[in-house]
């Protein structure tokens, strides 16, 4: 019964988070618990401490048995209560201090009263009191508010000043017959002095640019302004010094004059000393002979020191034989070298001025090429060239012509030179534009006739183009077992020509054969241009690809149909591997330089030379120039990437043919042939690879197909 | 000048296993032997007293060239790195690793500012001494087989390999003039005129070739070698030519009549694997695989 009764009564945790406890029945749960955040917050009662809303510990150490007795408690002072001061002896007795109401103000007290007090203007200074009025005649500056005398006002008089009178030192002037000492008018004050414009630059204030003492000095760098030269600030009535920046700043970034610009360091202070006494710079040495002549010269300068003689800045007379020269005057440069003046050279008679020919080298320039060009140069009199129409002057082609130089063909044409009168015409209708350039109808330079001038330019050129090949590949490619092109042999041929050509046993110039020269050149087995250019392309990589054979793959391999005309007696070029005590006869049989080492025919058959490259390194280590060939840095990692033996062993394929042919983008055509080449060549075993019938047969004569496909009354076109 | 014949002083027996080279330095002051043991030794060959031993190597040294000023020496082995050390203080100066496979022979170049080094790899690879690069300067590759021999005369490199060619790079003509000898090339030694070059071979033969047009000048032969790197050298301003051999004597050619003129025994008749003459006055050492040195004076 009174566990039931208990449970009732039971009261629900204020926090969620209390867990259950477990003997429910024993514990009763009353007041709210603690809540999480000040659950360990309660420190023991000695640990407590008390303190005020400024963090100042309350109750004093009285409280805690200590004996201080005050200064937080507002009894005191941070030293310490401090009585008040009480002196008593025998002559002095101590005074009755007299109580204020801020002795006993606390705190409190002392904020209402701060929060109380109004801020306003003393006495004479407020409006209410004051009533005078201002005289006229002092500027503006002076006066405050109008109506109104200002403090300014009341300041200038307490020092003297009286109202009428302008402000600035005392001048003497002649009042009824007397000098006497008068303040100066009131309309010519220091105050004009004053510049109320705008200061642009730098300069210090009360910078004057007529005082010469002002001006920069010739020293070295020195940040203008930085420091106002001394004097340079004078002190004169004139200048309004003293008196404050009166300009107006428009934009709140404008140039401080007082700025303390970054110091300079080659600024040397006090050198106006030296300057001043004439600006000598420095003692030179001068010979006796340049002395006089200087002296004897110098006359005629303007330098006025001549008689006197120079000193330094010390008084001293500068060494015997140096003379004291001003760095920059006339006498100093002439006198520091030892030129001599040497006339100008002399110009002959017939000298023009002004003509610079540039010009085909080629054309010579001739005496009457020159009266040609000086005839069209000479500048006709005043009176003519007025008046006188413009015939005689040479157009831009003509002088072109005269001066020989590179005839462009369509230099100085304009497009009208090419039109008929009637197009001419239409086009002035069309734009409405009457004042087009007379017509002439000429014929433009056609290319036919361009080649027939440049002919000869043209073939160079080709040459010039021809892919080249080393040597060396191009002899090995020659000797190789196997030509490609076995197809075409046309072909074949112009590629031997070709290997020919750059090993060397043949000009370059039988190269041309085979290009047409010009539209004219319609001969059967000659290519167009481009043609030809990507065939020889063709054969460079061809070429590079048909090397033989290298080692002991040579061996066994060999090509086919084309045995008999491998060439046993030549020397292929690649290394022998031997084992260690393998035996070079039982390897390498037919290999000549074997043999010949075997029978001890040490000699040219033995030997092999070849270029060799060392690094540019390697050759100055050596302290040897690097030898004159073509691969001269053979750095690591050229050497690296050098492909490695096995690499450079090529089989011959059809494939590789049929790249080169698509690589150097020949005609759909050839491709074709060399594909039905290959089928053919994996079909029948009858089928001769050198001959394609189906291709190579000559096509009907026009007529038969006229007569079987042609219509008898088609006309005759120019297919 | 007679041919040292005498052996004064017993053999230094400072090695253990197989000394693999003698060299004098340039003076003919001191010797400098490598052996199978991984120790450099430098002794005084009149005294035959030992001055100073290198130890740094990590297996046999095989080859070992002293620099023209004879402060320092270069060393190789089968740690296929190249050891630079310097004679007084006796530490690698500098330590060239890259080859592939143990190296066989190392040389100077006449200031010394290269190092070239021939390995079992066939690839002979340039050092620079003047910098700090860790990669050789060139490498060259012609050769298919192990170098076993190399030397820098002037401006010429001369390697002889075991695919039978001796090869002599030219940097002055920038040219590699390759001469098939026929047999593994274990032995090169440049003559002193610079005309010739000795060849030793694996078929018991020394020839010496011409280098000019690569025509053989004179051959020698009676001795014993087809196994072994076995060194030959010239004697006393190239009267002489002198080889070790693998039957335990010491061979010593005319080389004009090319007549064997003396034949050494030493080394407990086993392989005598170099010869080295001295440069100034006629004296030899030679060094074998019984792990001896012997000092060869005229009387």
């Amino acid at each position: 019964m009174f566990a039931d009764s208990v449970k009732m009564s039971r009261k629900r945790p204020f926090s969620t988070a209390q867990p259950a406890s477990t003997n429910e029945a024993d514990s009763i749960f009353l007041g709210t618990p603690i809540a999480e955040a000040d659950q360990n917050t309660f420190a023991p009662v000695w640990k407590q401490e008390a303190r005020d809303e400024r963090g100042r510990k309350r109750f004093h150490g009285a409280f805690t048995g200590g004996f201080s007795a005050g200064y937080f408690n507002t009894v005191g002072s941070k030293d310490g209560w401090t009585p008040s001061t009480f002196k008593s002896s025998r002559t002095e007795r101590a005074e009755r201090k007299a109580l204020r109401p801020e002795d006993f103000m606390d705190e409190e007290d002392f904020a209402e009263q701060r929060a109380d007090e109004r801020l306003v203007a003393a006495a004479p200074f407020s409006a209410a009191t004051s009533s005078k009025v201002v005289e006229a005649g002092v500027q503006d500056i002076l006066r405050g508010a109008p109506g109104v005398e200002s403090v300014g006002y009341e300041l200038l008089k307490k020092m003297g000043w009286k109202p009428g009178f302008g402000i600035g030192a005392l001048r003497s002037q002649v009042v009824a017959g007397r000098k006497v000492m008068m303040p100066p008018r009131a309309d010519e004050t220091a105050m004009s002095g004053v510049r109320l414009t705008r200061k642009n630059n730098t300069h210090g204030l009360g910078y004057d640019s007529n005082v010469p003492s002002m001006r920069p000095s010739d020293e070295t760098g020195g940040a203008r302004g930085a420091w106002p030269a001394p004097g340079s600030i004078s002190t004169k009535k004139n200048s309004g010094i003293g008196v404050g920046v009166v300009n107006e700043y428009d934009d709140g970034d404008e140039e401080d004059p007082y700025e303390i610009k970054p110091i300079a360091y080659d600024r040397v202070l006090g050198s106006k000393k030296h300057k001043a006494l004439g600006g000598a710079s420095k003692h030179t040495f001068v010979s006796k002979n340049r002395a006089k002549l200087v002296s004897a010269s110098s006359i005629s300068t303007t330098t006025t020191t001549t008689s006197k003689l120079k000193r330094c800045y010390d008084g001293r007379l500068p060494l015997s034989g140096f003379l004291l020269v001003i760095s920059g005057s006339l006498t100093s440069s002439s006198m520091l070298t030892n030129e001599k003046e040497y006339a100008p050279p002399s110009i002959p008679e017939t000298y023009i001025p002004g003509i610079l020919i540039m010009h085909d080298p080629k054309t010579l320039i001739t005496p009457e090429l020159i009266a040609d060009f000086e005839k069209s140069r000479k500048p006709s009199s005043s009176l003519q060239s007025s008046s006188a129409p413009h015939q005689e002057r040479l157009s831009a082609s003509e002088r072109s012509r005269i001066l020989g130089s590179a005839q462009d063909h369509l230099q100085g044409k304009s497009v009208f030179d090419y039109m008929t009168p009637a197009q001419r015409e239409r086009l002035a209708k069309v734009t409405g534009n009457q004042q087009l350039p007379p017509a002439k109808s000429e014929v433009g330079p056609s290319s036919t006739q361009s080649e027939r001038n440049s002919g000869e330019r043209n073939e160079a050129a080709l040459l010039e183009l021809v892919p080249t090949i080393d040597k060396h590949q191009a002899s090995t490619a020659l000797s190789a077992g196997f030509m490609p092109y076995a197809d075409d042999n046309e072909k074949r041929v112009r590629y031997i020509i070709y290997l020919e050509s750059q090993s060397g046993t043949r000009p370059v110039s039988d190269l041309l054969v085979f290009s047409k020269s010009g539209d004219s050149d319609t001969a059967p087995g000659k290519l167009k241009v481009e043609d030809w250019m990507r065939e020889l392309k063709e054969f460079n990589k061809a070429a590079g690809l048909f090397r033989p054979l290298k080692g002991m793959l040579a061996n066994r391999f060999t090509s086919s149909a084309n045995a008999s005309t491998t060439k046993t007696s030549v020397v292929e070029d690649e290394n022998t591997v031997l084992f260690h005590g393998a035996d070079l006869k039982k390897d390498l049989p037919d290999r000549e330089d074997v043999s010949a080492a075997k029978m001890g025919m040490y000699g040219p058959l033995t030997r092999r030379v070849s270029t060799w490259a060392p690094s540019s390194l390697l050759c100055k280590r050596f302290g040897v120039r690097v030898p004159n060939m073509s691969a001269v840095d053979v750095s690591i990692a050229s050497a690296e990437l050098k492909p490695s033996a096995r690499d450079r062993l090529e089989l011959l394929s059809h494939n590789k043919l049929l790249n080169i042919a698509k690589d150097a983008d020949v005609s759909e055509e050839v491709t074709k042939r060399l594909e039905v080449q290959n089928v053919n060549a994996g079909g029948g075993s009858k089928i001769n690879a050198e001959v394609n019938e189906a291709l190579e047969q000559t096509k009907a004569p026009r007529d038969l197909f006229l007569a079987v496909f042609g219509d008898s009354d088609v006309e005759d076109e120019n297919v | 000048m007679p041919f040292p014949v005498y052996s004064r002083n017993a053999p230094l027996k400072e090695h253990v296993g197989p000394v693999h080279v003698v060299t004098y330095n340039t003076t003919g002051q001191y010797v400098l032997s490598g052996g199978q043991d991984r120790k450099i030794i430098l002794w005084n060959p009149n005294s035959s007293k030992l001055v100073k031993s290198y130890i740094a190597h990590g297996y046999e040294v095989l080859d070992i060239a002293v620099s023209y000023d004879n402060s320092k020496f270069v060393s190789c082995g089968g740690d296929r790195t190249i050891y630079l050390w310097d004679v007084t203080s006796g530490s690698t100066t500098r330590r060239f690793s890259g080859h592939m496979s143990r190296v066989n022979a190392v040389d100077f170049n006449a200031d010394a500012s290269v190092i070239a080094s021939g390995s079992y790899d066939a690839k002979v690879r340039l050092w620079d001494t003047k910098s700090s690069s860790q990669r050789p300067i060139q490498l060259l590759e012609e050769a298919k087989d192990s170098i076993c021999t190399l030397q820098i005369v002037g401006s010429q490199i001369i390697t002889g390999s075991v695919d039978g060619y001796v090869r002599v790079y030219d940097l002055r003509m920038g040219q590699l003039c390759e001469d098939l000898i026929g047999y593994p090339v274990t032995s090169i030694k440049d003559s002193t005129d610079g005309a010739g070059v000795l060849v030793s071979t694996l078929d018991s033969t020394i020839r010496l070739m011409d280098k000019s047009n690569g025509t053989m000048l004179q051959s020698f032969s009676g001795h014993l070698n087809k196994e072994y790197r076995i060194r030959s050298c010239f004697g006393d301003n190239d009267v002489y030519v002198i080889s070790g051999s693998e039957d335990g004597k010491i061979y010593a050619w005319d080389m004009l009549s090319r007549r064997v003129v003396h034949e050494l025994k030493g080394h407990g008749e086993k392989v005598i694997s170099c010869v080295a003459y001295h440069p100034k006055k006629p004296q030899m050492v030679s060094c074998g695989i019984d792990g001896s040195i012997q000092v060869w004076d005229c009387s």
